[in-house]
């Protein structure tokens, strides 16, 4: 292929972890879904994980979420790092899709069961999000 | 008695003895649990026609390993790796070998040191970027599960630490355990939260070390008049994320142990002893569930009253003292787990702790994850032929 020829070529059609990653730099929290079967699935992938299609689209879920299970991580002090809890879980969507996600939810009641929606934060590593109470949004 | 004879039997099995080895090299300690099962089974090297080894996750292919260990008459190769079940995958790829007629003595071995070494590698590939951002370790997996089983069924603190407590009172009385001593359940239940609800004694202990078996076909373990624990059944299967709805109350035990008890003839009240993953407490809760030795939900209270305690329990498990006190080499427990049921079908466990008159053990591994994705596999040993 001459330098010619490749410079004609037209730009490559965003993949589809990039599409994901356009998607949440808006603040949207989507799920993969297949224009070919219809199928709501996690995680991203190239193809349909029922039918093999390519043809992969995001749609942003219905919000609230629940949470289906949950941890808290407890990390003791040590010299160079300050320790502290974080909290970690499943929350399910409305169409049962089960993902994994940080929880920012307060712990001293019931939490599984509990309403969430994801909140988005800006980091250095680009827009991620935790799950925080639905309740009052 | 089973419904057909068993094609094959374990004939040799080696535990390393150590728990700490810094000198050497992991070809090393695999050559010398390679060699200990050789010995156990009257063999050398050149007898080995099948060779089954996964690795490739420690940079060793089963073919440098071969060399390595003078293997030249190998003539069926298998390094399929599902992370902590490959011992039991590999015995019913051995069995199905010999059936085959592709090799008649197959060795499986493996070993690592962990502690030599930093942490494991992290996944990055398939669906693992997707999580990479969470604060997701093994242990926070595996809580994860538990914390379900809690809220699904009642599940309580006392009766996971009680499958630690009785993994202790085993280990008491395995000098080479790496916590060769009873613990109580208050000690567990005091022991740092890690990831709640799992403490620091509800977790597997890491150590170096590794393990070997010899498998064998009828005529050669006949021949042999070696003490032998027969395969009568086996099954290996992925519990994936179910392409995002997951179900952590099932761990794939449910989907091996029918079919391995099937082709054995077998139920799970004929099992006299079984050798459960222990990664974790809630491991062998959810393990005992799927595999049918209780109803779903009810392992909690199955494991209460030392149901689980050698020898007169309604089911004795891991007597080496399991993942949870004894050994979990290269972090991997399947071999360690195989090696304890072959002393209990052959008769050679401690005698505190042996079962008498046992006629089938169980076998069960846990790959990778229960709280993301998992593999699974059932191995059913008998102490005869039929």
């Amino acid at each position: 292929m001459s330098n010619e020829a490749a410079s004609e070529t037209a730009p490559a059609e965003l993949g589809y972890h990039e599409r994901f990653l356009a998607e949440r730099e808006q603040g949207r929290f989507v799920v993969p879904w297949c224009q070919e079967c219809g199928l709501r699935f996690w995680h991203p992938r190239r193809h349909c994980p029922e039918c093999g299609s390519t043809r992969i689209d995001y749609v942003e879920p219905t919000w609230p979420a629940h949470i289906y299970t949950y941890t808290v991580n407890h990390r003791p002090k040590k010299d160079d790092e300050p320790g502290g809890t974080s909290t970690v879980g499943y929350v399910e969507l409305e169409d049962g899709l089960r993902i994994l996600a940080t929880l920012e939810v307060p712990l001293d009641g019931d939490v599984i069961g509990m309403a969430v929606r994801p909140e988005a934060r800006s980091t250095e590593a680009g827009v991620g999000f935790v799950f925080v109470p639905a309740t009052g949004s | 008695m089973s419904r057909a004879a068993s094609p094959a039997a374990i004939i040799g099995a080696y535990e390393h003895p150590l728990r700490k080895i810094p000198d050497g090299t992991t070809a090393d300690v695999i050559a010398d649990v390679s060699f200990g099962a050789l010995a156990d089974a009257g063999l050398a090297p050149a007898d080995i026609d099948g060779f089954f080894f996964a690795g490739t996750h420690q940079g060793l292919s089963a073919v440098a390993m071969a060399d390595h260990l003078g293997l030249d008459n190998v003539r069926h190769i298998d390094s399929t790796d599902i992370g902590g079940a490959s011992t039991l995958l590999q015995i019913g790829h051995a069995v199905e070998a010999i059936k085959a007629g592709k090799c008649s003595i197959a060795l499986i071995a493996m070993g690592g040191r962990p502690l030599q070494t930093a942490g494991r590698p992290p996944l990055s590939e398939a669906g693992a970027r997707y999580q990479a951002d969470l604060d997701l370790s093994q242990i926070a997996q595996y809580a994860m599960v538990a914390q379900r089983h809690m809220y699904e069924y009642g599940t309580t603190r006392e009766q996971l630490a009680k499958v630690k407590v009785t993994a202790s009172q085993h280990a008491q009385h395995n000098p080479n355990a790496r916590l060769p001593y009873a613990v109580t359940l208050e000690q567990v239940l005091e022991s740092p939260l890690i990831s709640d609800p799992l403490r620091r004694l509800d977790c597997c202990v890491t150590t170096d070390g590794g393990g070997a078996i010899i498998v064998a076909s009828a005529d050669v373990v006949r021949a042999s008049g070696k003490p032998a624990a027969w395969v009568h059944g086996w099954a290996e299967a992925t519990r994936t994320m179910a392409r995002g709805r997951i179900d952590l109350m099932r761990g794939g035990a449910e989907r091996t142990g029918g079919v391995a008890f099937e082709q054995a003839g077998l139920k799970p009240s004929d099992i006299g002893y079984a050798s459960i993953y222990d990664s974790f407490t809630i491991t062998v809760l959810l393990t005992l569930e799927g595999l049918g030795f209780c109803e779903p939900g009810t392992a909690g209270r199955f494991v209460e009253d030392d149901g689980l305690l050698a020898p007169f329990g309604k089911l004795p498990i891991n007597t080496d003292g399991g993942g949870l006190s004894n050994n979990h080499p290269d972090r991997r427990g399947g071999m360690a787990r195989t090696i304890e049921a072959v002393r209990q079908v052959r008769g050679q466990a401690h005698p505190e702790l042996q079962v008498q008159d046992l006629d089938h053990a169980l076998i069960h591994g846990t790959g990778h994850s229960l709280g993301t994705i998992a593999s699974t596999a059932t191995v059913v040993l008998g102490r005869s032929e039929r």
